[in-house]
């Protein structure tokens, strides 16, 4: 036994109880800027009005190419009315997503919930953060907004519609989660570390 | 347990590096390098492909067969010219700490390749390369999906010196906290044979390669770009065969025809058994464990072409064990381990350059599967199995089958029915026959369909015909995300998908709160654990 180092701590291994772990069902989620509503249906509205006015002038332009045969065919008039129902849905559907998103910050990872009919949760945690960005958009500058974008080396999540001081506050807070996971990293990693075969003392 | 022998020939020489801490240039013989790399580079992709065969299309449809002998001449010129150029405009140079390479005609890059963040070597030696006595080095680094910066043309005694020196700087330079997977120490040291590949397995793999069934439909394809004298000779034949029949009984035509597509069966048959021999011959891999528990898989494999690839076992992410129907019949397994940065999307050229650079078993007995899986995932992944027969997965709820029949089959052919309808009558009613064919389809996957997890890793098998079974330990774990669509939320189901640093695991139509608890399980482990993730 002789050149063993005896180890400076004591070793314990608790069994872990499953259920007593935090539950990301019970966070308490905190609701988007309510300027995100306008921000959204602003930007559908801009992109719907390109969308239908290039829509007529592809119509202005193709209607005396048209073969004889298609006028025969409603294909015009049915093309407008699947374009004004998806107009329509673009702009009504933010009232209903919009209020049933939402992220939670917890002492170890974010989480973000979106959709309506189909919901996702995700979840990142600190640790496994490699950078976090925050993006703001013409339209985001104009309502005071920025998306939070958080990445790991296998995706990651985007927390749209935070207002710019919360999301910079939220970045600097993960910035600051990875720099001291780092360093207790290296200060593990300093410790000397039980020699193999060693009974825990 | 036997010594570990270097692949290639060369002696190792420490001093040889000490010449190369200024620019410099690798042997002319490199310009081979990089003529084979931009000619690759004009069939890898899908577009450069099509561009590639048009342009001898057009100039083909020009001036004949000469003509399309010119332009691939032409299109070996333009290969030599620029790799040519490009090797004049590659210098490297060795720091104490990093590799220095700096490449590009009109976009230059410089890549500094820091010796601690390299997890992986490949030497390769071409043929040709062979027979000039040359190697070509490559690096893996964590976070980079095929290589990061090759060296081509490089002498073996500088490439085994090289690998020496990375390892023994890399060790000198990492934190302690990262030991358990570190590089190795010497080339020399103890290591474990684990799969040797024969000529059987060759056979195995050739018959078991899709490129059979690839080959087989573009055949008909090929046979209507034969033109000129070729085509001539073939409809002159075919009408005489044609004059014959007409005096030969129904039976015998058709064995003829039987027999001319078995011929060509046994031909493609016969072509990629030959590609399994050029690319598999004499597989070995190795594992190599050094004192502080250090682990390295070593492969060996090629018949003209020798590649060796060193993996080092941190950067593998995810375990994959699949199975085709005729490795089934075969009792063999593909093994791949996936690497960080192994799931972006790519075209299968990339993917398969991708494969050649990652570590990858192309026939793995019955027996071998958890030994090496044991290697990959040490203790932590003790009880957790690849195999797919293994009684520990457990099934996915049969709503699966429901929502697969609605979302792919009874919509697209309702929708294909209302539009077809109008036009064809009561013939388009065929369209309804796709939703049973759906059916089964998905009661098939629903079968496949299964998962089992341990207290350190997680197992999903899934298929149609054959089977696939990704296996990852918690801890490497980067993202998790739980869905729930409308149906899932009425029979209080829900999908999990666990997010990787080489792709995702994705359990679909697991019980809500087994999926909520596997979730938070996963994001303690994360948490709770000491380990690298790479």
């Amino acid at each position: 036994m002789a050149g063993f180092v005896r180890c400076p701590f004591v070793f314990v291994n608790p069994e872990v109880a499953i259920d007593s772990l935090p539950a990301a069902e019970g966070v308490e989620w905190r609701p988007l800027d309510s300027r995100y509503l306008p921000r959204v249906l602003l930007g559908q509205a801009i992109r719907w009005l390109i969308i239908l006015g290039v829509a007529g002038v592809a119509q202005v332009l193709l209607t005396p190419l048209a073969p004889p045969w298609l006028a025969h065919w409603p294909l015009v008039p049915l093309l407008w009315a699947v374009l004004g129902l998806a107009a329509v849905r673009a702009l009504l559907w933010p009232f209903v997503s919009v209020p049933r998103c939402g992220y939670a910050v917890r002492d170890k990872d974010i989480l973000y919930k979106s959709g309506v009919l189909w919901r996702s949760n995700q979840v990142v945690p600190f640790n496994r953060v490699q950078h976090a960005v925050n993006g703001h958009g013409p339209l985001d500058r104009y309502f005071h907004l920025a998306t939070l974008t958080v990445n790991t080396a296998g995706g990651g999540l985007s927390v749209p519609g935070l207002g710019e001081d919360v999301a910079e506050r939220l970045r600097v807070h993960i910035v600051a989660r990875l720099r001291a996971a780092a360093e207790a990293e290296a200060a593990a990693a300093s410790e000397p570390a039980p020699p193999p075969g060693e009974p825990p003392a | 347990m036997e010594g570990e022998t270097p692949a290639f020939a060369g002696g190792a020489g420490e001093n040889e590096l000490s010449a190369h801490a200024g620019w410099q240039r690798t042997s002319p013989f490199a310009i081979w390098f990089f003529l084979a790399s931009t000619l690759k580079g004009m069939f890898a992709g899908g577009a450069q492909m099509a561009g590639s065969f048009a342009t001898l299309a057009v100039v083909g449809s020009q001036g004949g067969l000469l003509g399309f002998v010119a332009g691939a001449f032409g299109l070996i010129a333009v290969g030599a010219v620029t790799g040519t150029v490009r090797y004049f405009f590659f210098r490297y140079s060795l720091q104490p700490d990093r590799v220095r390479i700096r490449q590009g005609v009109f976009k230059k890059t410089e890549l500094n390749v820091h010796f601690e963040r390299i997890q992986g070597v490949t030497v390769e030696q071409s043929l040709v390369f062979r027979l000039l006595g040359l190697v070509t080095v490559g690096f893996d680094t964590a976070g980079s999906a095929g290589q990061e910066g090759q060296l081509p043309a490089v002498s073996p005694g500088f490439a085994t010196a090289l690998r020496t020196r990375i390892e023994r700087e890399r060790k000198a330079r990492q934190i302690p906290a990262a030991a358990p997977d570190a590089a190795p120490t010497s080339h020399a040291e103890p290591s474990e044979r684990l799969v040797h590949l024969g000529n059987g397995d060759m056979v195995r793999i050739g018959l078991a390669d899709r490129g059979v069934l690839a080959g087989l439909a573009v055949a008909p394809f090929l046979g209507q770009m034969v033109e000129g004298k070729i085509r001539e000779w073939a409809e002159s034949q075919l009408r005489h065969l044609a004059a014959e029949f007409q005096e030969l009984n129904l039976l015998v035509a058709g064995s003829m025809v039987a027999g001319a597509l078995a011929v060509v069966l046994v031909l493609a048959l016969m072509a990629t058994i030959a590609s399994a021999f050029f690319r598999y011959h004499d597989f070995t891999l190795f594992a190599a464990s050094s004192d502080d528990g250090n682990t390295r898989f070593r492969s060996l494999r090629g018949l003209f072409t020798r590649r060796e690839t060193v993996v080092m076992r941190t950067k593998i992410q995810q375990l994959r064990l699949s199975q085709s129907l005729v490795f089934r019949w075969f009792g063999r397994f593909h093994l791949r381990a996936l690497p960080a940065g192994g799931s972006s999307p790519a075209t299968s050229a990339q993917n398969a350059a991708q494969a050649d650079d990652n570590l990858h078993v192309p026939a793995l007995a019955t027996e071998t599967v958890r030994p090496l899986a044991a290697k990959v995932f040490a203790e932590e992944g003790e009880r957790l199995s690849l195999l797919p027969a293994e009684d520990a997965f457990e099934g996915i709820s049969p709503a699966y089958i429901g929502a697969r029949l609605r979302v792919v089959g009874m919509v697209p052919a309702l929708l294909a029915l209302a539009a077809l309808y109008p036009f064809f009558g009561p013939i388009s009613l065929w369209c309804l026959a796709w939703v049973p064919l759906t059916g089964l389809v998905a009661w098939q996957k629903w079968r496949r369909h299964a998962y089992m997890h341990t207290d350190e890793g997680l197992a999903v098998r899934t298929g149609l015909l054959g089977f696939k079974v990704d296996a990852c330990l918690l801890r490497k774990v980067q993202t998790v995300v739980c869905h729930q669509s409308p149906l899932q939320r009425r029979k209080g189901l829900a999908t999990l998908d666990v997010g990787l640093a080489s792709g995702n695991v994705t359990l679909l139509y697991i019980p809500y709160a087994t999926a909520c608890r596997l979730r938070d399980y996963i994001l303690y482990k994360v948490e709770s654990s000491r380990g690298p993730w790479h």
